[in-house]
């Protein structure tokens, strides 16, 4: 192996661990505060690309087309966690069933609107060209995806751990009932962390759409890769979600590299070996 | 049960008559209402027995579906020979993913199954070599025996159903047996189980094996009735169809998702006069079961099970 490739590699992987973060943290958030896991994540991540590429075709602006992708996808996390969600609030599985139902008709629609073409995102001049990383020369957006992912794992971490929203937040994770007796407004609370976790899957759509183009069925490998990510770093822990992508970026990343038709199979090993020796993932905590 | 047994006959009756008597299309649909009420019932034995809603069972009928396409077509093993080897390996699979979803619970066990099956799902696509990747294997074909063909829709249908009878009354059976009780009594309350000295991980497995197994050969008869193998029927869509059929008829009886079957392959021949979207009105079927009634998943039905539960205990 030259040295290059491996660095071509753990470039690629990096990025790809990136991208899985940034799809991962939205489902992992609303997991950890709500202990609702959000089978419709994938088509969020659909509605927002969809969206972000008509943006930015628009304007020619990457940053207007991920908000606005996010926007929208956050919109329709509002209205199925205020319509349809708090009508099941508590039944674990009921939940985890309307929200497969919402994201099998937000993808089965999406497919009607843009049919089943690849469509990929037009990217701003400036983002095309490669950079100098020293150690080789990488594409600019990518190396903007991984900055993404470095800033957003950041800004969560600290609005989790330093902030007083944070804190409600996890009071209301550890104990429901005592943080409503302190004037905590868990519901309000619930709603605002699905509406993030919403915006994150219809960014991360827009981001995405960069590296990997919009397709039928994407939505469920999003969906899929996702759950593996949290499966692998324990669910609703941010650190496990960041773990668990650079596990899941680097092996595939090389497997793709030396043993293609293999990929999957790498993807799946990793999975494998938590789920049997440590079934509630890496930072997960048993219940 | 007197009640139970008439139905039991009236049923044999209604399919022993029912391709001699119908048109081509209701045929058809009758193999297909068979063929997806085997995967409805493996689908419930979990639910329903365990609690355990899996979205891996159409996964188990499509790796039967793939081995009999790669092995048949591709390398010309005659059917005699496929149809075992591909159930081998599905309930392999099975047993496989019976051991990484052993420790988990009901939302957890719906993810691991979620991620599972796709998995298998993307591989059919990526693995183009073996599987034909998009486009899948055609000309999976049952052959002729004794000068009858077993691919005519009439012939298909009588197997089809005899085969689907004889394991909906062997599930009946195992439903009232110990067995069956003891599973009810592991969703009731697991560790009483333990402490009572049931093997309640090695119950659990057995089960989803069983139930794997079953959907391995409603998947054998899916492929031959298709003709062609391709990723679609291992998709996600499929698998919620399935669990959707299961909850409209009622998962926690033996006959329930059969009738949820009839239901939807009824209703999707009504709505295909407006719409194709059949995707869409799965998912608005599902969203209006869970909305109508939310506990019923949960609770309501629980308490009616495990009131008869306790009847069929104290009974026996």
């Amino acid at each position: 192996m030259t040295l290059h490739t491996f660095y071509f590699l753990t470039l690629n992987g990096l990025t790809l661990a990136a991208l899985l973060f940034i799809m991962a943290s939205g489902l992992t958030l609303a997991f950890g505060l709500m202990r609702v896991v959000n089978l419709a994540h994938g088509a969020f991540y659909l509605l927002g690309g969809y969206t972000g590429v008509h943006v930015v075709q628009a304007s020619g602006s990457l940053a207007a087309g991920v908000l606005v992708g996010g926007a929208v996808a956050m919109a329709g996390g509002l209205l199925v966690e205020r319509l349809l969600l708090q009508r099941v609030r508590g039944l674990d599985l009921s939940e985890a069933l309307l929200t497969i139902a919402v994201g099998l008709i937000i993808a089965d629609a999406l497919l009607v609107a843009y049919g089943g073409r690849p469509i990929s995102l037009p990217l701003p001049p400036g983002l095309r060209s490669p950079v100098d990383l020293g150690v080789m020369m990488y594409p600019a957006f990518r190396v903007v995806i991984m900055v993404l992912a470095v800033l957003l794992g950041g800004a969560l971490w600290l609005v989790m751990s330093r902030t007083r929203i944070g804190a409600a937040i996890r009071a209301g994770v550890d104990d429901r009932e005592t943080a409503m007796a302190q004037g905590i407004n868990v519901p309000l609370l619930f709603a605002g962390v699905f509406a993030v976790a919403s915006f994150l899957a219809g960014a991360a759509g827009v981001i995405g759409t960069s590296y990997m183009s919009l397709n039928q069925g994407l939505d469920v490998r999003v969906l899929m890769l996702s759950l593996v990510v949290i499966i692998i770093g324990g669910m609703g822990s941010l650190k496990g979600a960041a773990v668990g992508a650079l596990i899941t970026g680097m092996v595939s990343s090389f497997a793709t590299g030396y043993l293609p038709q293999f990929a999957l199979f790498f993807l799946f090993l990793p999975m494998t070996l938590i789920l049997v020796f440590r079934p509630q993932g890496l930072f997960g905590r048993t219940t | 049960m007197s009640n139970e047994r008439a139905f039991i006959v009236g049923l044999v009756a209604l399919l022993a008559v029912w391709p001699l008597l119908m048109g081509d299309y209701a045929v058809s649909q009758g193999n297909r209402v068979l063929m997806y009420s085997l995967l409805a019932l493996s689908f419930s034995i979990l639910a329903g027995r365990l609690g355990w809603f899996s979205l891996c069972q159409t996964t188990f009928a499509g790796i039967s579906g793939y081995v009999i396409a790669i092995l048949g077509v591709n390398h010309g093993w005659p059917a005699g020979a496929v149809i075992p080897v591909a159930i081998v390996v599905a309930v392999a699979f099975a047993a496989v993913f019976g051991l990484l979803t052993l420790r988990s619970r009901a939302v957890s066990f719906l993810m691991l199954t979620l991620a599972l099956g796709q998995m298998v799902w993307a591989l059919s696509f990526q693995w183009v070599d073996v599987t034909g990747g998009y486009n899948g294997i055609s000309g999976v074909r049952l052959p002729v025996v004794l000068g009858i063909d077993l691919g005519n829709d009439r012939v298909f249908f009588a197997v089809l159903a005899a085969v689907a009878v004889l394991i909906f009354l062997g599930v009946r059976r195992l439903y009232q047996s110990s067995f069956g009780l003891l599973l009810l009594g592991i969703q009731d309350n697991e560790e009483r189980m333990r402490a009572l000295g049931h093997p309640v991980y090695l119950a659990r497995f057995t089960a989803f094996v069983l139930a794997g197994a079953i959907a391995a050969v409603a998947g054998v008869f899916m492929v031959f009735d298709m003709g062609i193998m391709s990723p679609s029927p291992l998709g996600l869509d499929h698998a919620v169809w399935v669990l959707t059929a299961a909850v409209v008829g009622g998962y926690r009886t033996l006959w329930g998702p059969a009738l949820g079957v009839v239901i939807l392959v009824v209703l999707e021949s009504v709505v295909s006069q407006f719409t194709d979207r059949h995707t869409m009105v799965i998912g608005l079927v599902l969203l209006l079961c869970i909305l109508l009634m939310p506990r019923g998943l949960a609770e309501v039905f629980g308490q009616n099970r495990s009131r008869s539960a306790k009847s069929e205990t104290a009974s026996s």
